[in-house]
This record gives structure tokens, C-alpha cells and sequence, in this order.
């Protein structure tokens, strides 16, 4: 594992390397595999493909970030292959198997979800994934108090542990978010919207699943508060090496926070690599134009473009990539013909783009062909000093 | 399209807007004061944007309904182009021809029961337009803000179209009553990401060419710093740091802007240092006396807790409300510096 | 608003077969009735037969022409009424809803005094003070039956009113300087059209339980036929005693189908208001070939068993090669 030159701590628990792995992790071992996956809403000839032919593999302690807009099909993908998905959602191809960890023989224990029984689905839900939703601030009953949210998961799931234990253990998850016990006694409306997130999230750790997935969960909060979310999320990952899917529109955010992004339009996979290298090289032309669309902090300003045109229609689809209307690298084939997710190096990431299939004459533009910068590792810790000094004006 | 060449300017002096409230239900509760907007002075100048960042709870929204006229201040001024504004009379059509709102949500903002045509029509009648007018102006409404060719908007639903497209039909019906200031209620934070550059292109656009006066409010302080000849950061009703141009971003010498730009994601920056966890011995965010950021910050002191901190010039046209800065700078009560000095988007 | 389609839902479709034909009936049943219906000039009490259908009266009366000449009374005051109560409706609540403060709550004060007084025992009070020559006049009939019908749309309308009024688009109407009565008349009315078509339903239905109702008991002049005073009339000459059930049977069956398709067109409007509801294309044969179970459990999202890739699958992946 390379640390680069610029002089940094020996990278610890937690701390991701420039190939997007996780230091310290026992083994890449693969806790959710999607393959083939399709989802449509309707069925017959009306059916409108939310989702197309998705393959997605999550790993443990390993934070998969999916990056798309409106249409995207981001959010449809998990519900569906967590069999959540409200009608007139079906699935319609594919397979999703959940790996549960190995038995005493060593043998891998995998539930496939797609042929899964309610009553299987209903023992692993929550047990061995958990969800928050893009709700979850509004998810908590009104007119229960927190604590009793705690202990309806607890008795239903954990039916052995005494009253004290629950309660011992409900306080455990509050701290775990950075909550006090006195937290417990309150009902949701007394408390803010950050908290309630935290609550969120310490309920979805209840049980210490091996997959928590994530779906927006702080588009609705301050900034300030989505910095301290993310943070405390990244530090329960380190210590307690659950696996996250985190579903955003912010790819800025997710940037900061994933080990690998995989950014969907129209329903499918256009681009998926490590965050570094998906943020310095992007290879896709949507994945530059959304990087192109935030605009910078610091530096010159200048005018930028976004991308033209708006998110796509699902039922109106076109012919060929479903970017090519927007591209500005389009080309015929790209017209007619539907790109599939091909390597573009031998670091596993994919692209799906005619420009990187390595077509005689193609010419890659230079801002799809950067090469990868090796940046430093990331820090998620808080640090404890260095806020810029206020007493330089004096 | 701007048939008037005078140039407008809206200021704003001590603006304030408190609401009270009974702590606790019934009858017989303590009345508290909810101060949604305290002294709030700002200028808004022809063929300049002011940006306006704060985050839910800032007051923002309530500033900009003052501004527009929809909500009574309970104490302020305001002047459009240097005349005295009546701000408990009722508003005057006169004033709504030359301050319009843009507001955030543009799937709710348009009745999706009519076409866009109905909904770019009735300011144009309101405000005097002859019924056969109307067609060709609102037309051109349309072009203005690039939904080109206009008759294939004109008699779409809403449903029809998309949030960017939306919107732009929103900015389209407030610049059809030839307004001289634009208020925009955090027009792109409900918008895609990608379409979100188009509309501040827009915006600055119209500043830029038709000398408009914008008041962009928004949670975001990056796409402030994309649009804005003037920043200014709120808190808790109160503005804590203003600048013109990007100087406070640049240099942010107020503790909540601090954390405000740790806090955004910033993947070009990745080392800087993450925002100080302060350990806060309560749960209350905005103190009621003294500095109302003195419980979330980092550098708080005695005098914090106590007195309420006066606006400090820091230089060049940045002001700050901070004690930090007592010896450094001079105290500047109410009133906009007057230097002109701000940074110019160049294309690239 | 967006065209008119024939909706697919069979419910809604029975609704409007019989919502129809009984309209079609009120304008072309006296014309088609066989015989005048006061005409006395047959045998008394006949049962069915080919030359009355539904047999006679014990006065000589031809039933069948009765019941095809009562219908356009019965139905024009129903009308009639449900028209006028939701008009009275939709002003008082919309108003109350947006106004808001003192008018709010006068306007609410109104209707819920006229909702707490029972309705039949006014009507009946109200009728029976009025001049005997009004009686046989259905437009005042209507006119006072809505009377008691409109504080139910109200108070639903008001509601409505109040959840809209905070919307967005209110709003903008009033930062572009739009009058407040052009706001309730133009932007939030027409947001309200589902709410007051199924009020309007309900109303017409109620309207037509008065109607019957009052004439049954008497309070209408028997010059004017309708459903309700066949009933009258069976009623005082011991028809069910008499085992004539073809006398007092069919109106009731009409005033039933009549209220049934009404209800039935309100399950329409439901779907129309919510769109989840609408299953566009979705019909049940192609969901069974499909493998979906007809109302798919929440956390349990089907899986198509079809081996067949859909037409949609084929074209996106075609190409493709790598």
C-alpha cells in the first residue's frame, strides 16, 4: 500500500489508500452482489425500464456511493433489491444475492433476495440490512417516544434480551451517534432534524447488520450538520466494518465520503471507479459535466456550463446512449447504438462510452483522458486545531 | 425589452421581524419572542447580485418577503430608489411592477391546472398590458430567459415540463411586470445539478445585461461565490459577516462562515482541516443574550455570553460580527461600505 | 384541462351506463311512456302483462308510464338541487378557506349551525309553510332541498381550500399582484374540480333521498309525477299488504340504481384525483401472464416470472457487442 510523499501519518483503521481500499479490512470480502439487475414500473407493453442490466458488488467496511440525478433510476435500484419497491415497481430480470458471512464449515451463507420468502426477507430485514430512508426524518412514529422505537426492533428481532438489556443497549447505539440518554425520552418533534437523522442511523445499526443502505439522507440537513453526519458515518464504519450503499445527488460529497462511486443516468451504470481517480479522471462525459456543475471554492471564478438540456424522460427513450442528447462529445455510433460498461485500465474501474471502447480512429478528448492523481489519504477524523486563525487581521 | 432606462435600487435599513409565540400550549403559557429577522440593512444596486447565505432558520426567507412586501416588517425601513417605502400601508401595484419574488419550489410555484400561457399572461394584464399584447410579450418573456422557440412552451402544463425549465418559466413570469429588482428565494436548490448552472447563468445574465438589481438566497455559499458581487452571511436572523465579492469566502473571519466553508464537500481541497467538534454543554443553538452563535463556537469568551457583538470593520468592505476582531476594527453601525470593489466573472 | 378519455375501469363505466341512460331517460321518458300516467281508464290492480309492464295501480293507472314520466321530475329537482347546494358550496367554503379570520368564522358558524339541524325535519317544516301553489312548482322544491345540502361541500371545500391556500403557486399569484378574488376564483377553484365533482355526486344523491322523501310523506303535490309519489301512492292503498310489489318495487329499484351509479362514478373521480390508482394499460390479464399477484404487498416486490424478455429489455440491448 503506497502512501504518497506528502508526508502524512502511517494510515490507520479507517483510512481509505489511493486504490480505494479500505486498510485494515480482513479480506475483500463481498457482502451484497447485484448482477443483471432490471426494474421496471408496469409491465406489458406500457413498461417503462426504471432500471437496465445494473451489476453492483459492495464488499465489507466498504462505502459504495451512487451518484445520479432525477430519472436516474439511483434510488429504485435499492428499494427494489431490497424488495421494497411500491407498485406498479417490478423487477423484471436479474439476480441480488446477500452474503450473510461464513458458517462454522467455512461454507458462505447467501440469501438470495429475489427468491427470498416474506418470511425470510422479514428476518434478514433489519438484522442484515438496514435502510434509512430519504425520509427517515419524518420515518419515526409521532406519537411514540424514542425509546420505544429502540425497543420495538430490539424485541422483535432479539426476542432473548431482557428489558435492562434493551435498554442498556439503546443507549449504547444514542452514544454511538454522539447522543445523550436523555434523548430517549423524547418524542421526534422535539428534536432537531440532525438528531433525528442520528437516530435514524443509530436505529439502522441496531442490530449490526453487514449492509446499511442509505438513500439521501442528508439532503434535507444544514451543511454544518451533514459535515458531522458524515463524519460520525465514516467513523462507525472503521470500528464497526459494516458495508454502505449511500445514494446522493452531491457528488462532491460523495467524493469526500465513498471508497467507489458509481454514477447512473437513465437508469444505468455510465461510470464506476474509485472516488479519487472517478473525481481527477473522469472518463465519462456525464461524470465531467456533473463535476463541472458544482462550482468551486476556491480559485478563479469563471463561467461554467452544467450540462445542456434536462434529466431524461424514462418513458421517452431514445435510441443508442441515452446521454448522447446532451454530449458534447457525441459521435453516430452514439446515436444508434447502446455502449456497454467496458474496462478502461486494469484498476477495475468501467465506463459505458464509445469514446473509451477503443474504436480505430477515436480520439479521446483531453478532459476524459487525464491520468489518475495520486491524492492523499483521507482524513475523516475531527482535528482539533488548525482552524484558521481569526487574529491574523491584527 | 427593458423599455424604462432608470436604474433601480432597493435598500433596506434595521428591517426586523419578530413573532411571538406561547412557549407551551393553552392559554397560559409564557409568551416568547421568535426573532425571525433582527436589523437587517442591505442595498440592492442596479447590474449588481447580492447573495444572501444562511441556512434554514436564518431569517432569509422572511427577508426576502419583507423586501418583497408580502410580509409586514414589525420595525425597518425601506426605500426604493432613495423614496420612503409606507411598509405597514398596503403594497401598491406600483411596487409589485418593480420588485418581483422568485420563489424556490418550481413544480408548486405554477398552477398546474393552467397552461404556462395563463400563468405568463396575468401579470402582463395586471399590470396593463393590452389584451392583444399579450401574446407577442409574454413570447418574449420566454426568450428572455432561453426557452426558445417560445410557442412550444406557451401551451404546455406544468406537468409537461421539467424543475429547469420550470423555473425558467417562473423567472419569466416575475420579469414580465419589467421589474428593476429581482428577489430569488433559493431558485436552483430544488433544480437537478446539472441543469443548476444554466439557471445561475441566467440570473447573471440579466443582472449583467439589463442592469437588474438581484438578491440571490441561497444555503449553498459555493454557487454564491459563482454569482455574487456581495455576500452576506446570516445567522439566526442577524447578518454576521458581509463582503464584497468573494472576500469573505476567500478570508472568513466570522466563526460560523468558518464552519459554514469547512463544512461544504470540497474534494479540490482535501487535506484542509475539518470544522472543530465543540463540545456544547447544551442543546440550544441560538443563545437569546448576547452573541447568538456564542454556544456552537470555537473561540467564544466571556464578553460573547453577555453583549451582543457590534459589526467590525475588517477591512476593504468586509464587515464582521464578532468580538474577535474588537481591536483590530472599527466599529461600523448601520450602513453599507460604499466601495464599489468586487470581483467580475470572466468567461473562460 | 386535458381530454376527456373513456376510463377503463369497469366500475366507472357501470356508473356511467346507468348515470346515463337515467339522463337520457329524464328528457325522452315522457315522450316514450306508453299511456298518460294519471289516466284512469284501465283495469285496477292488474299485474305485469305485455300491455303494462308493470301492471296498474289500484286507481287504473298505467305504473310503467309513471315511473318513465316521474323520472324527469325526480332527476331535474335531484339536479337541480345538487347544483345549486354545490354552488352555495363551493362560494361559502372557498371563501371561508381562503379569506380566513372574522369571515372565516362567520362563514364557518353558518355552516355548522345548518349541519347540526337535522335536514329532513327542516325541509319538512320549511315545505309545509309554503304555499300550496309552490308545492307543485319542483324548482322551489329544489331550491329549498339544497338549502339544507350545502354545509357538508362546504365544510369539505373549506378544508381543501385551507391546504391549498399555502401553496406555492397562491403565492406567486399574490406577489405578481393578482386580486383576492381572482386568486379563488381562477387558481385555486380549479384545483378544487375533483373534490367538488364528488361533492356534487354526493349532493345529487342526497338531494334525491329528500326529494323522495318529502313526497312520500305527502308534502309534494301529487299533480307533479315522480318516484316518490308512486311510493305515496302505493303506500296509503296498502300495496305491500296487497302483495303488489310491482307497484312500489321499481321506483325504489330506480331511486337504488340511480344512487349506485352516482357512487359508482365517484370511485372514477378518486382515480382520476389519486394517479397511482390510474393503472394505465395495466390490465389484469397481462398482470397475470406476468406473474404479479393482483395488489402486490408492500415489502414484498414482485419479480416477473416471464421468461420472455420485454419488448423494452430488447431494444436496449441491442448492439452492444463487448
Amino acid at each position: 500500500m503506497t502512501t504518497d510523499a506528502l508526508d502524512l501519518q502511517e494510515p490507520t483503521l479507517g483510512e481509505v489508500q489511493t486504490d480505494g481500499r479500505l486498510v485494515g479490512s480482513e479480506t475483500a470480502d463481498l457482502v451484497f452482489e447485484i448482477r443483471n439487475f432490471s426494474v421496471d414500473y408496469g409491465w406489458g407493453v406500457g413498461a417503462v425500464r426504471a432500471v437496465n442490466a445494473v451489476n453492483l458488488d459492495v464488499h465489507r467496511a466498504q462505502i459504495l456511493g451512487i451518484a445520479g440525478e432525477s430519472g436516474s433510476g439511483k434510488s429504485t435500484l435499492v428499494y427494489a433489491a431490497t424488495r421494497l419497491l411500491r407498485s406498479p415497481g417490478v423487477i423484471s430480470g436479474g439476480g441480488v444475492t446477500l452474503n450473510l458471512g461464513k458458517d462454522d464449515q467455512g461454507i458462505m451463507e447467501s440469501v438470495d433476495l429475489l427468491k427470498a420468502s416474506e418470511k425470510e426477507l422479514r428476518k434478514i430485514r433489519w438484522s442484515q440490512v438496514s435502510i434509512v430512508l430519504q425520509s427517515a426524518l419524518n420515518a419515526l412514529n409521532p406519537v411514540l417516544r424514542i425509546s420505544k422505537g429502540f425497543e420495538e426492533i430490539l424485541k422483535t428481532h432479539r426476542p432473548d434480551m431482557s428489558k435492562g438489556e434493551r435498554r442498556a443497549r439503546a443507549i449504547e447505539l444514542l452514544s454511538m451517534v454522539g447522543l445523550d440518554e436523555d434523548r430517549l425520552q423524547r418524542f421526534p418533534h422535539e428534536l432537531s432534524g440532525g438528531q433525528r437523522q442520528r437516530i435514524m442511523i443509530a436505529m439502522a445499526l441496531a442490530l449490526d447488520p453487514q449492509l446499511v443502505i442509505m438513500d439521501e439522507p442528508t439532503t434535507a440537513l444544514d451543511v454544518v450538520t451533514q459535515r458531522e453526519i458524515i463524519n460520525e458515518l465514516s467513523d462507525l464504519r472503521a470500528r464497526f466494518g459494516f458495508a454502505m450503499i449511500f445514494i446522493t445527488h452531491d457528488l462532491s460529497l460523495l467524493v469526500e465520503l465513498a471508497d467507489e462511486i458509481a454514477v447512473m443516468y437513465a437508469g444505468s451504470i455510465v461510470e464506476r471507479a474509485p472516488a479519487g481517480a472517478l473525481y481527477s479522471a473522469p472518463r465519462h462525459p456525464y461524470t465531467l459535466g456533473l463535476l463541472n456543475s458544482s462550482p468551486p471554492l476556491h480559485g478563479e471564478r469563471r463561467e461554467l456550463e452544467g450540462i445542456p438540456g434536462s434529466p431524461p424522460d424514462l418513458a421517452d427513450m431514445v435510441t443508442g446512449c441515452s446521454f448522447h442528447a446532451r454530449c458534447p462529445y457525441k459521435m453516430e455510433k452514439c446515436v444508434t447504438d447502446v455502449p456497454a460498461l467496458v474496462p478502461t485500465d486494469d484498476t477495475g474501474r468501467v465506463v459505458a462510452c464509445w469514446l473509451h471502447s477503443g474504436d480505430v480512429g477515436v480520439v479521446v478528448p483531453e478532459p476524459l483522458s487525464r491520468l489518475v492523481a495520486i491524492t492523499p489519504a483521507k482524513k475523516f477524523h475531527t482535528v482539533s486545531s488548525t482552524v484558521k486563525k481569526v487574529e491574523e487581521a491584527s | 425589452m427593458q423599455n424604462d432606462t432608470t436604474l433601480g435600487q432597493l435598500e433596506a435599513r434595521g428591517l426586523t421581524r419578530h413573532y411571538s409565540m406561547r412557549a407551551s400550549a393553552g392559554f397560559f403559557g409564557p409568551k416568547r419572542i421568535v426573532r425571525a429577522v433582527d436589523d437587517v440593512s442591505l442595498t440592492l444596486k442596479a447590474g449588481r447580485v447580492t447573495a444572501v447565505v444562511g441556512e434554514s432558520g436564518s431569517g432569509k426567507s422572511v427577508l426576502a418577503r419583507m423586501l418583497a412586501r408580502i410580509i409586514v416588517p414589525t420595525s425597518g425601513e425601506l426605500l426604493l430608489d432613495g423614496t420612503a417605502v409606507p411598509v405597514h400601508a398596503k403594497r401598491t401595484l406600483a411596487y409589485t411592477s418593480q420588485v418581483q419574488l422568485v420563489l424556490q419550489d418550481p413544480f408548486s410555484s405554477i398552477n398546474p391546472v393552467h397552461r404556462v400561457r395563463h400563468s405568463l399572461e396575468r401579470p402582463l394584464l395586471i399590470h396593463g398590458a393590452k389584451k392583444n399584447e399579450v401574446e407577442a410579450l409574454a413570447a418574449a418573456a420566454l426568450e428572455r430567459v432561453s426557452l426558445d422557440p417560445p410557442a412550444r412552451y406557451l401551451d404546455r402544463y406544468p406537468h409537461e415540463l421539467s424543475g429547469g425549465q420550470l423555473q425558467r418559466v417562473s423567472i419569466a413570469r416575475a420579469l414580465c411586470v419589467k421589474p428593476k429588482i429581482l428577489l430569488a428565494d433559493e431558485p436552483i436548490s430544488m433544480l437537478d445539478v446539472s441543469v443548476r448552472l444554466g439557471v445561475l447563468n441566467l440570473l447573471r445574465g440579466l443582472c449583467d445585461n439589463d442592469k437588474l438589481a438581484i438578491l440571490y438566497i441561497t444555503h449553498d455559499i459555493a454557487s454564491a461565490r459563482y454569482i455574487a458581487d456581495e455576500t452576506i452571511v446570516m445567522y439566526a436572523g442577524q447578518v454576521v459577516e458581509r463582503s464584497n465579492g468573494t472576500g469573505l469566502i476567500d478570508e472568513p473571519t466570522h466563526p460560523y462562515t468558518q464552519l459554514l466553508i469547512a463544512s461544504v464537500p470540497d474534494p479540490a481541497d482535501p487535506t484542509r482541516a475539518m470544522p472543530e467538534k465543540v463540545d456544547r454543554l447544551t442543546q440550544v443553538s441560538i443563545a437569546q443574550k448576547g452573541c447568538r452563535f456564542s454556544p456552537r463556537c470555537p473561540h467564544v469568551m466571556d464578553v460573547c455570553r453577555n453583549n451582543e457583538p457590534p459589526m467590525f470593520d475588517v477591512g476593504d468592505g468586509h464587515v464582521s460580527k464578532c468580538w474577535l476582531h474588537a481591536t483590530s476594527g472599527e466599529i461600523v453601525d448601520v450602513g453599507l461600505p460604499e466601495t464599489q470593489r468586487g470581483g467580475t466573472i470572466t468567461k473562460k | 384541462m386535458s381530454a376527456l378519455k373513456i376510463p377503463k375501469s369497469p366500475k366507472v363505466l357501470l356508473g356511467l351506463i346507468i348515470v346515463g341512460f337515467f339522463l337520457i331517460l329524464t328528457v325522452i321518458g315522457p315522450w316514450i311512456a306508453p299511456y298518460n300516467p294519471s289516466a284512469t281508464t284501465f283495469a285496477p290492480n292488474m299485474t305485469p302483462s305485455w300491455a303494462h309492464w308493470f301492471g296498474t295501480t289500484s286507481l287504473g293507472q298505467d305504473i310503467f308510464s309513471q315511473l318513465l314520466v316521474g323520472a324527469r321530475a325526480t332527476m331535474v329537482v335531484a339536479l337541480l338541487a345538487g347544483l345549486v347546494a354545490t354552488a352555495l358550496a363551493m362560494t361559502i367554503g372557498i371563501a371561508a378557506g381562503y379569506l380566513g379570520g372574522p369571515a372565516d368564522e362567520g362563514l364557518t358558524m353558518l355552516s355548522n349551525v345548518f349541519l347540526a339541524i337535522p335536514g329532513l325535519p327542516l325541509l319538512i317544516v320549511i315545505d309545509s309553510y309554503l304555499p300550496v301553489a309552490d308545492r307543485s312548482n319542483e324548482y322551489v322544491i329544489g331550491l329549498v332541498i339544497s338549502l339544507t345540502g350545502w354545509a357538508w361541500g362546504a365544510r369539505v371545500l373549506r378544508a381543501q381550500t385551507l391546504s391549498l391556500r399555502n401553496r406555492d403557486f397562491v403565492e406567486a399569484s399574490r406577489i405578481i399582484g393578482e386580486s383576492r378574488l381572482r386568486i379563488m376564483v381562477t387558481e385555486v377553484a380549479p384545483n378544487l374540480l375533483p373534490v367538488l365533482a364528488s361533492s356534487l355526486l354526493f349532493t345529487i344523491l342526497y338531494a334525491i333521498g329528500a326529494y323522495v322523501t318529502l313526497a312520500y310523506v305527502g308534502l309534494t303535490s301529487t299533480a307533479v309525477w315522480n318516484w316518490g309519489t308512486m311510493m305515496f301512492w302505493a303506500q296509503s292503498n296498502n300495496a305491500p299488504l296487497a302483495g303488489q310489489w310491482y307497484w312500489y318495487v321499481p321506483p325504489g329499484i330506480c331511486i337504488a340504481l340511480v344512487g349506485t351509479g352516482l357512487a359508482l362514478l365517484n370511485f372514477g373521480i378518486d382515480e382520476f384525483i389519486n394517479p397511482r390508482l390510474r393503472a394505465s394499460g395495466l390490465t389484469s390479464r397481462l398482470r397475470r401472464r406476468a406473474g404479479i399477484p393482483r395488489r402486490p404487498r408492500l415489502g414484498y416486490t414482485p419479480v416477473l416470472r416471464s421468461a420472455r424478455p420485454s419488448a423494452v429489455a430488447k431494444r436496449l440491448s441491442t448492439s452492444s457487442t463487448k
